[in-house]
């Protein structure tokens, strides 16, 4: 589009600068013919008859590249827009069948990110469903094994439990044992020194009614002796 | 019976060792024999002429056992002659004599009998020593036999403090349960 523009601006300007140069050319003449006028009116006449047809032809020939150049580039404008305008359909149908293409495609896209998708979210929850049985798998196998191992903890720790409690009560029990045949060995003791008591009281107050003097006197006599076998005289 | 050799203590200090066992009744003996002297010497009876004599009339004008009787009848068999000046300081001497002699205490529940005294004083003057004198303390605590004291020890021989005793009466008690 821009082309033709470009070319009309330099022939524009080439025209320009010819009338341009032909100006300065004739005005320099007259100056030149001032001084010369004397010599040749007819050469003047005819030279400037001359230049005239000159500038004529020059300015006609400027006006046919003028025209030539804007019919040029006229027809550089309709071909430009002609071809644009061919390119434009070229292009509608290209973007047409692109977009078809890319509509295809994008629905072909579309389908298989769905399908991939779909696929995927399969997969997914396949994987999702693998992951939780073998977690759950995983989980009571583990529960499994810690329901042993606690079934084994618990029942070795209730056996040594059962155990220090047996420990525990025999030696309560041994205790309690000891206790209360401690506590009637001393209580056998007091009654037997109550009893001893009683008696030696009882024989106290009846002594002298029941003993005779010969034996009150013998039981002092082998009491005597007794001290005198035990080396209490020394 | 009587040795005219022998000093009027000595033959007193025999006479009381001979005729009592307990220091109680070494000092009776001493009592009355210094009763009997007295009444001998100082009673101003000129019919006193000897000590049987005084002996007997002591014997009517007191109230004395049999045992006191028997006792200064034996110290008239003695013959022996003490002076007025002298009857108290062999008393005295006579006492002296028996508290020196080694005591034997014997813890009895009831008193005992002469017979009982002299067999037990016998045994002490055979077994221990030869002029052992006993002294009885009454305490019903020794009963079924007595608690010794002799030279500063003592040890219970009552018959309660016999552990063989003790279980004897215990086990014939359980008898009863």
């Amino acid at each position: 589009m821009e082309l033709p523009i470009i070319i009309y601006t330099l022939v524009g300007f080439s025209l320009i600068l010819i009338i341009g140069i032909i100006v300065s050319v004739l005005r320099e003449s007259p100056s030149h013919l001032e001084s010369n006028v004397n010599n040749t009116d007819d050469v003047t006449s005819n030279a400037q008859e001359k230049s005239n047809t000159i500038i004529h032809r020059a300015i006609q020939q400027a006006r046919e590249v003028l025209i030539k150049a804007e019919l040029s580039g006229i027809k550089e404008i309709v071909r430009s827009k002609h071809d644009t305008g061919k390119l434009e359909l070229v292009f509608e149908e290209h973007l047409k069948k692109l977009i078809e293409e890319s509509s295809e495609h994008l629905e072909k896209t579309s389908y298989q990110i769905e399908n991939h998708y779909i696929s995927l979210f399969q997969n997914t929850e396949a994987f999702v469903n693998k992951q939780i049985q073998d977690n759950q798998q995983r989980i009571l196998n583990q529960l499994d094994l810690v329901t042993k191992e606690s079934e084994k903890t618990i029942s070795t720790a209730s056996e040594a439990a059962r155990l220090e409690l047996i420990r525990r009560m025999d030696a309560e029990l041994n205790a309690s044992k000891k206790l209360i045949q401690d506590y009637q060995r001393k209580r056998m003791e007091v009654i037997d020194r109550e009893i001893v008591e009683i008696v030696a009281q009882t024989v106290k107050h009846t002594l002298g009614k029941t003993l005779s003097k010969e034996d009150h006197a013998d039981l002092i006599y082998q009491s005597l002796e007794r001290a005198k076998q035990d080396g209490f005289f020394g | 019976m009587t040795n005219q050799n022998e000093s009027p203590n000595s033959t007193l200090l025999s006479f009381v060792l001979q005729h009592s066992y307990t220091r109680n009744g070494a000092n009776q003996v001493i009592d009355l024999i210094q009763r009997v002297f007295e009444h001998y010497l100082f009673s101003g009876n000129p019919s006193l002429t000897s000590l049987k004599k005084a002996i007997i009339q002591f014997s009517e004008k007191n109230i004395l056992s049999k045992s006191e009787k028997l006792l200064i009848i034996k110290l008239g068999d003695l013959n022996i002659t003490i002076g007025s000046s002298q009857l108290y300081s062999i008393i005295e001497t006579i006492q002296s004599a028996i508290k020196e002699y080694p005591l034997l205490i014997i813890y009895v529940p009831s008193a005992l009998e002469a017979d009982g005294i002299y067999k037990i004083g016998l045994w002490a003057r055979k077994n221990l020593h030869q002029n052992t004198m006993l002294s009885f303390i009454i305490d019903p605590l020794y009963c079924g036999g007595c608690g010794i004291s002799w030279q500063g020890k003592f040890k219970d021989y009552s018959y309660f403090q016999n552990p063989n005793n003790k279980l004897f009466i215990i086990n014939e008690l359980r008898k009863y349960n």
